[in-house]
């Protein structure tokens, strides 16, 4: 869960220039969230990412990720918990490195840069190729290719899936943000993180136990069985980690054409889905707004001015956003219409 | 001609030395993506602190590793300034070179020469022994250069190059971006004082003029290794071992020019223009060369003339 407080943001106080950028805001997402967010130019949304990323420090407020306020972390720190994929495509990769080597920049997130481990080992090769074949792109062939010589839309589709593949914790550093996470009821979250681990870990033995002894079965069917027992534990114990990355998504797909930003679109949707992750995704496209997602945010002046989920969020249309865009930003009318229309 | 060849050896001696900072710049210049100008300091201090130490009796080995940690950080001050201060980079290497001309001369004890007799010290090689000059300074170069290939392909080497490549990028994975930066400046100017120690000692002599224009030289060598290197292979250790190659060529060019009798006063110029044409070129190319064959081809076609 993320929890935004009273967050303001004034570019150059003082001075002429002065602009809210954002306005006293506050927003609570819940787990497993995909949130779009629309709003004219200039409403605060690109901020609002980049306040969350911690590549823009807001003037005040909170962001609690599942309790623990991360505000005043360096964009760095932060990223463990945040996957940022910007409008540029030039941004999001390094283009003299070849695509393995951006990914496996992207797996080692959240830990300490190693001297004495190879940032690219022989047997991840394999992990690498199965998530690039994930997108369906043919990438999973380049891998040894530098990121400079792909298309704009195949460097946003590796964008995303390095935002999304931060290595997965060990499970003693899932106990241990698990009770960091929930600084309000650290004992309770102890207790109850450490009796998960250990009820799951005399299951996992006793079911290794069991199929050791079992003579019916041979060798390789054996291993299939212990895997499948270790699995069944590592999900347990992944719903306990925290610090999944909340996806941030600031127009992925606007530099690209229609086509490609269908296609980057739907891989979005998919990872999503099936990594129930927390999204919150910038659009100028209402079709995309409407489609996307449980919910849905019309920002204003740096301000939420309509916030829509659930069913609700499911019977909106584009002519009745449009209306509650006129009736929320009563001033600039034609200029947003004629924008977003 | 057979003076010139006499005179190869030499130079190929000197090519190698410098190359070691070429090397050096390449981390600045390329990989981070930084004009690092501390160098044209770091270099003299690396010379002073290794004659001062050799001179004072102490082990060549020892002085060279307490030479290049004193490049270390060179590199280390000029990284805090421009990281922590927010000095752009340029101006902070500009501010750090300033500030080690009057160190250097605190460490020489107001000397702005020192010699290292041969006679009177034991040194890595000098310019008497020419042939134990090369083969060290290769041995030396082959070190390096595994090191650093070995060193960038770790996750830290990765995350720096990562750093130079897209800053933005880097910090959205997780990584110290001015740490980064700090560190790859210390490793590039290690480098340049290693090499500084070396010349002090294959020269005889330590200056506090001898870092003037240093990081020309150095970049020379590294433009001219990246563009025949470059064709060969995109490959990072065929790069590093272009900046070798870049260092001998540039001292080959430099040796035969006085042969032919050029003004040694002009040489620095020579070589600010070799950075130039090196530079300005490819530049050149990519932006009026398409609109010149365009103009060229419309001629043709105008013509009537090849139209097949």
């Amino acid at each position: 869960m993320i929890e935004l407080k009273n967050i303001t943001k004034t570019f150059n106080p003082g001075t002429v220039n002065e602009h809210k950028a954002i306005d006293n805001l506050n927003l609570v997402l819940n787990e497993g969230d995909f949130v779009t967010i629309i709003g004219s130019n200039g409403a605060g949304k690109s901020t609002l990412l980049n306040i969350i990323s911690g590549s823009i420090d807001a003037d005040t407020g909170y962001i609690l990720l599942n309790g623990t306020n991360v505000a005043n972390l360096s964009e760095h720190r932060r990223a463990p918990y945040f996957g940022h994929v910007f409008q540029d495509p030039m941004k999001g990769t390094a283009t003299d490195m070849t695509v393995i080597e951006n990914l496996a920049l992207a797996r080692g997130r959240g830990k300490k840069r190693s001297i004495f481990r190879w940032s690219i080992s022989g047997k991840d090769k394999a992990y690498y190729e199965e998530k690039l074949k994930s997108l369906g792109l043919g990438l999973e062939s380049r891998l040894y290719q530098k990121v400079g010589l792909l298309s704009g839309g195949q460097r946003q589709a590796i964008t995303l899936l390095m935002a999304t593949i931060s290595q997965k914790p060990s499970f003693s550093q899932i106990r241990k943000d698990y009770v960091k996470f929930n600084p309000a009821r650290r004992d309770e979250a102890k207790e109850e993180v450490e009796r998960v681990y250990h009820e799951q870990k005399e299951i996992y033995k006793n079911a290794v136990k069991e199929i050791v002894k079992n003579h019916k079965l041979n060798s390789s069917e054996k291993s299939h069985k212990i895997k499948e027992a270790y699995k069944a534990f590592d999900t347990k114990m992944r719903e306990y980690d925290v610090t999944k990355p909340v996806l941030l998504l600031d127009e992925h797909t606007a530099a690209l054409d229609p086509k490609t930003a269908a296609k980057v679109l739907e891989i979005t949707e998919r990872i999503v889905r099936e990594q129930h992750l927390t999204t919150i995704m910038i659009t100028h496209n209402m079709n995309d707004a409407i489609k996307y997602g449980n919910r849905l945010i019309m920002m204003s002046k740096g301000k939420i001015t309509v916030d829509v989920s659930g069913e609700e969020k499911k019977k909106l249309t584009i002519s009745n956003l449009l209306d509650m865009f006129s009736s929320a930003s009563d001033n600039d009318v034609l200029s947003d219409s004629a924008i977003l229309g | 001609m057979l003076d010139f060849l006499n005179t190869l050896p030499g130079a190929l001696a000197l090519g190698l030395i410098w190359s070691v900072m070429a090397i050096g710049v390449y981390i600045t210049y390329k990989v981070l993506n930084i004009a690092d100008l501390t160098v044209d300091g770091s270099f003299v201090t690396g010379g002073i602190v290794a004659a001062v130490l050799i001179t004072g009796g102490m082990n060549f080995i020892l002085a060279l590793l307490i030479a290049t940690l004193a490049g270390a950080v060179c590199g280390l001050i000029t990284g805090l300034i421009h990281t922590l201060l927010g000095i752009p980079a340029i101006l902070a290497g500009i501010l750090t070179q300033m500030a080690l001309w009057s160190i250097n001369l605190v460490i020489s004890s107001g000397k702005s020469n020192i010699a290292v007799s041969v006679y009177s010290n034991t040194v890595i090689f000098s310019q008497g022994l020419v042939g134990d000059a090369l083969w060290k300074g290769a041995l030396i170069i082959g070190l390096i250069v595994a090191i650093l290939y070995i060193f960038f392909g770790t996750e830290l080497g990765a995350s720096i190059r990562a750093t130079g490549n897209n800053q933005d990028m880097a910090r959205a994975q997780g990584i110290n971006t001015k740490m980064n930066i700090v560190l790859g400046l210390m490793i590039s100017n290690a480098l340049v004082a290693l090499s500084g120690a070396l010349l002090a000692q294959y020269q005889g002599f330590a200056d506090i003029n001898m870092g003037k224009g240093a990081i020309v030289i150095g970049l020379c060598a590294v433009v001219i290794g990246t563009a025949i290197m470059s064709k060969i292979s995109q490959n990072f250790l065929v790069r590093l071992l272009g900046c070798a190659v870049g260092g001998l060529i540039y001292y080959i060019i430099f040796q035969a020019v006085v042969f032919l009798g050029l003004d040694t006063n002009l040489l620095k110029m020579l070589a600010a223009v070799i950075v130039i044409v090196f530079l300005g070129v490819p530049y050149l190319q990519k932006t009026y060369g398409a609109k010149i064959k365009k103009h060229l081809d419309n001629r043709k076609i105008a013509k009537g003339g090849d139209q097949k």
